[in-house]
């Protein structure tokens, strides 16, 4: 195959290669048929969270919570076991005062092979010192190396929360320290583990009157007693009998009764309830393949080889073209995992539900938008930008996902399809735009200072790209508000009321404006456009994440502080990109300056802006 | 190429080399003005200045600083105080005075100190003018510029329904507790300080005297019978609380009544971010004086539920006293057959809360006896609007009633409208430009 060729063919390569990572992402991954069957465990359904999920969601996001990982890493036997395993060791080791279960796990009791277990996440020099544990690689801690210091910790943590019988007033959770955060998540993490090794949560019996409310297994424990023989037979007396028999052969290693009894159980199941397990098994699939995790190393890799495509002049159509069709394989399976999320969630059209689905959603609209951008100025900026905020937005995406679920319930007022899908959608395709021509904006300064890719079209068609991008932002920013104001007066009767979301989407509507008729009056040209929009970006990150930081609530503990240092340290370099390009001298832009040194005789006049006439010619 | 156009600040010399066409004529405004040889007439001299884009520009900064910080200034203060203070502020208090604190994004901690700044009304009000002033010198229809003329059409009325809003609409709140009626409105924004005379010869007919609490902010101010004719005794203002808790304690600033054993202590006004979104309970004490001197004691009274009712005899007359709610009483009557509160499985988050209603109004002859009220489907009676809002609960936490949030808006159209307008004209005109853009690509 000769050079031309080659180049000619290098995109349908690069698709197919990008389309082969998707398929062996998605491959099932079988359990070994010698050990315990840790996936068909998995497809077990209980209710967390207020909705029905398989217990595999349920190990992964205890231990993403506690060891920010979705799969256990046994640190001693440098060994990787699913999620499922760790949670089934939990389960089966009774914490040292819970009489009810060390009674029936006696076995697990003595073992405790769950208190060895290396995941809690103790990453702050205090804490350490706090809990008594030495720093180590990984930073990951086992029950038994906490043991000694959970008085100092409990008397710390009594502290923060306050203490009514004590008299200890607690501090409210803008006056935390950093350590008071580190120590308040740790005491959470610990609070979650216990609550599982105690069985008080996922609910796991089904309720005997079919309805949702179903019970924790240790309340069908406490309620239908030990002695399993002298149960009914009923739904709720079967699943309960399975899962102590289950526990129990998993306590005493006997993997083929286990494996057994598991498929037994899974077949009858599948039998009773095939729309729910088939959901399930989506759910699991979804959880292995983990679309948007693969789609963010994938556009990082094609922003590198994006950027470095120009390095190499003669290379570099082939490569962007080839990136572009990396970018729209990848593109599709991020949209795939969102179809998935709605069908999981029961939400047709329902893109957006939460903070983390809105990070997905605008990566996959930064990415959308680009490609098209690209298709009408094939200069390879738009790749760039596309694959750096589909990156970007797919990191705090992952960032978000840390904490947990991130397909939770709805609250009663925000349970609506239509204006979820409308109101929603719109705003969020809104912030969209603004991170696109903000990006632009960057694009647009970074190039033009250190490269002279700007000069002839070049400035003028990127400034293009930023305009119509910000057409499409005022249209989705405005709409997208006004969808708001109108649920709003639907739903309690005050179309506006100024409260800080309402004002924050505001903030984004304005700012378009005000670049839209700066533009038209003439007041900014290309380079004020880029930097207006450098600008949009840090207003698009306030009404997207500043205003969940006004009203720290409850329920935002840990969330708040340092989360708000990330946003306030990328605003702050936001703003030197902006004012680097608003304040450096035109002439000292490589796309604007003098294209040779000037000579001696015709000496640069010291115009701030203006380009030296040599270079107009 | 003219590389002056990538200068920020520079008047265009030129029409500009942006290529993309903004539904301006060719050269934008100021040739379109240039062409006119006679002298002008000093009224569209002034209106020229005033339809300048610049003043657009500058009134888009001006009220993006104004609304972030009338968001900031929501962390100390409850949103309606924010709302009245920042934007809806009246044509006569044209400017507000923003505290350092808010200036400097709430990192000093100085509320005393303070820059004035211009206030929501007036920039918007600017902002009117000079979208009109434009449209009034530039005005010539084009098909081009339809979309334009549409969306700031759109945005006049989304400005004017928001001044109506903020002039007419009447926000209350209903309680009503399960088995039982209401037809009484409660304004927890307003409140009134209400002097109570049992009819003789009617129980149920009551003369009241109510003082709105603007009367009671100021302290030593004295309320007599030239501003409240009917008013039995004197009222002097000791001390006003815009949000309190009581407490029972020996008290010696009041000498009568419920304030001898209680004490109110002062809370901040609740803030606009705070997640549950409770009421101030404001309260007062006053020194009551008789018509002809005589001291009837200093009294203590509050909103607070704990607080009871208070009387006072006067020349043989009870008069029952209360600093209460502004409330108001419907023609019609509301029974709360039943109340549902669902949460999902294992959790607190609410899944529905719905409140069943027998409505009756016999002047009107409305009997309606299954009336459901849930999240996201009000009802609307009688040019008011019933939301599910939220409920009450007994001691052990139960629910036994529910709040329902009743809106009056004279102007809920006008967003409905104004939507549809700007949604049209944004479509119109970005889509001619992408037309022609793309117009543009196709030929080159």
């Amino acid at each position: 195959m000769n050079k031309n060729t080659f180049q000619k063919y290098l995109p349908h390569i690069t698709a197919g290669l990008t389309l082969l990572f998707f398929c062996y992402c998605m491959a099932p991954r079988s359990d070994r048929g010698d050990d315990f069957n840790f996936g068909k465990f998995g497809q077990l359904l209980v209710i967390d969270g207020g909705r029905p999920k398989p217990i595999d969601t349920v190990a992964r996001m205890n231990l993403m919570v506690i060891m920010h990982r979705q799969q256990f890493y046994d640190v001693d036997k440098s060994k990787t076991y699913p999620a499922t395993k760790w949670m089934l060791d939990c389960l089966t080791t009774p914490l040292p005062n819970d009489r009810v279960f060390s009674a029936i796990f006696a076995e697990g009791a003595r073992k405790g092979v769950a208190f060895e277990h290396k995941v809690f996440r103790i990453e702050n020099d205090e804490v350490m010192k706090l809990v008594g544990v030495e720093r180590r690689d990984g930073m990951r801690y086992s029950v038994v190396e906490i043991a000694p210091g959970w008085g100092a910790l409990q008397d710390y943590a009594r502290q923060v929360f306050g203490d009514d019988d004590m008299n200890i007033p607690g501090k409210k959770p803008k006056d935390f320290t950093l350590m008071d955060t580190k120590v308040v998540e740790l005491w959470q993490h610990l609070n979650l583990y216990m609550k599982m090794s105690a069985h008080a949560a996922p609910l796991i019996v089904p309720n005997p009157d079919g309805s949702d409310q179903w019970q924790p297994f240790r309340d069908a424990v406490l309620g239908l007693g030990p002695d399993l023989d002298a149960l009914p037979d009923t739904e709720e007396a079967r699943a309960y009998t399975f899962y102590v028999e289950l526990l129990r052969h998993y306590e005493q290693s006997e993997k083929s009764e286990f494996n057994k009894l598991l498929d037994k159980r899974l077949a009858y199941l599948h039998a009773q309830e095939p729309d729910k397990m088939f959901k399930v098994r989506v759910e699991i699939f979804f959880n292995e393949f983990e679309p948007f995790y693969r789609c963010l190393w994938l556009y990082a890799l094609l922003a590198v080889i994006a950027c470095a495509s120009w390095l190499v002049p003669t290379w570099t159509r082939p490569i962007q073209n080839a990136c572009f069709a990396a970018m729209g394989v990848a593109f599709v399976f991020h949209i795939f995992g969102l179809v998935l999320r709605m069908y999981l969630q029961d939400r047709m059209f329902v893109f957006v539900t939460n903070l983390y689905s809105s990070a997905v959603f605008i990566g996959l609209g930064c990415v959308l938008m680009c490609m098209i951008a690209e298709l009408f100025y094939k200069n390879g900026i738009a790749i760039v930008v596309g694959s750096v905020t589909g990156f970007c937005t797919l990191i705090i995406a992952h960032m978000l996902s840390l904490s947990g679920d991130t397909m939770e319930m709805m609250q009663a007022v925000l349970d609506t399809n239509f204006w979820l899908a409308t109101h929603v959608t719109c705003i969020t395709l809104g912030y969209t735009t603004t991170f696109v021509a903000g990006f632009m904006g960057i694009a647009y300064i970074f190039l033009g200072i250190f490269t002279n890719m700007l000069r002839k079209d070049g400035s003028a068609e990127l400034t293009r790209m930023t305009y119509g991008v910000l057409c499409a932002g005022m249209f989705l920013s405005f709409v997208g508000t006004v969808l708001g104001g109108l649920w709003a007066d639907y739903s309690w009767g005050r179309f506006w009321g100024w409260d800080p979301k309402e004002n924050g989407a505001l903030l984004i509507v304005i700012w378009i404006a005000l670049i839209l008729h700066a533009r038209w009056g003439g007041m900014v040209k290309h380079r004020g456009i880029a930097v207006l929009s450098v600008l949009g970006i840090i207003i698009t990150s306030w009404s997207w994440f500043g205003t969940n930081f006004l009203g720290v609530g409850l329920h935002s503990y840990g969330f708040a502080q340092g989360k708000m240092m990330i946003l306030v340290l990328c605003d702050l370099g936001f703003l030197s990109i902006a004012l680097l390009g608003a304040c450096l001298p035109l002439e000292y832009w490589t796309s604007f300056g003098p294209p040779a040194p000037p000579s001696n005789d015709q000496p640069l006049k010291p115009t701030i802006g203006v380009r030296p006439k040599s270079a107009g010619a | 190429m003219d590389q002056t156009a990538i200068q920020p600040g520079v008047p265009a010399a030129k029409p500009m080399e942006t290529g993309i066409q903004t539904g301006e004529p060719p050269g934008g405004p100021a040739t379109l003005l240039e062409s006119k040889r006679e002298p002008k007439h000093p009224a569209l001299k002034a209106l020229e200045v005033l339809a300048d884009l610049r003043i657009t520009v500058t009134l888009f900064a001006l009220a993006l600083v104004l609304v972030f910080w009338g968001t900031l200034a929501q962390v100390d203060h409850g949103i309606w105080t924010v709302v009245q203070k920042y934007f809806r502020t009246p044509l006569t208090q044209p400017i507000v005075w923003v505290p350092l604190k808010v200036v400097f994004f709430n990192t000093i901690d100085n509320q005393v100190d303070a820059i004035p700044f211009p206030s929501g009304w007036l920039i918007g009000g600017v902002m009117l003018l000079n979208l009109l002033a434009a449209h009034a010198i530039r005005f010539k229809f084009a098909w081009n510029r339809a979309g334009i003329i549409l969306i700031h059409v759109g945005i006049i009325i989304m400005m004017l329904g928001e001044v109506i809003t903020g002039l007419y609409q009447v926000e209350g709140s209903m309680v009503i507790q399960v088995g039982q009626d209401s037809s009484l409105v409660i304004h927890p924004t307003q409140s009134e300080f209400a002097i109570v005379r049992l009819d003789k010869d009617d129980v149920k007919k009551e003369h009241v005297i109510s003082i709105p609490a603007r009367f009671l902010k100021e302290s030593d101010t004295l309320i007599d019978q030239s501003r409240f004719p009917d008013l039995p005794f004197k009222i002097k203002v000791i001390d006003y609380m815009v949000n309190a808790e009581l407490k029972i304690a020996v008290n010696k600033h009041a000498t009568r009544g419920f304030g001898r054993n209680h004490k109110a202590i002062s809370l901040p006004e609740v803030s606009g971010v705070d997640p549950d979104q409770k009421h101030d309970k404001p309260a007062v004490y006053v020194q009551l004086t008789s018509h002809k001197g005589e001291d009837l004691g200093k009294w203590l009274f509050s909103t607070h539920p704990a607080c009871d009712t208070q009387w006072i005899t006067i020349d043989g007359v009870d008069y029952q006293l209360a600093l209460r709610f502004k409330q108001v009483a419907r023609e019609f009557t509301m029974h709360l057959n039943k109340f549902e509160h669902k949460v999902f499985p294992g959790t607190t988050t609410p899944k529905d809360f719905h409140s069943y209603i027998h409505l009756t109004d016999p002047k009107n002859g409305v009997d309606r006896p299954n009336v459901e009220i849930y999240m996201n489907a009000p009802l609307y009676y009688n040019g008011e609007t019933f939301y599910q809002s939220s409920w009450t609960t007994d001691l052990q936490g139960r629910a036994n009633g529910t709040v329902l949030q009743v809106v009056r808006n004279p102007g809920w159209l006008m967003p409905y409208i104004s939507c549809g307008v700007v949604g049209i004209g944004l479509l119109i005109h970005f889509g001619l430009t992408l037309y022609r853009f793309i117009d543009r690509r196709i030929v080159r």
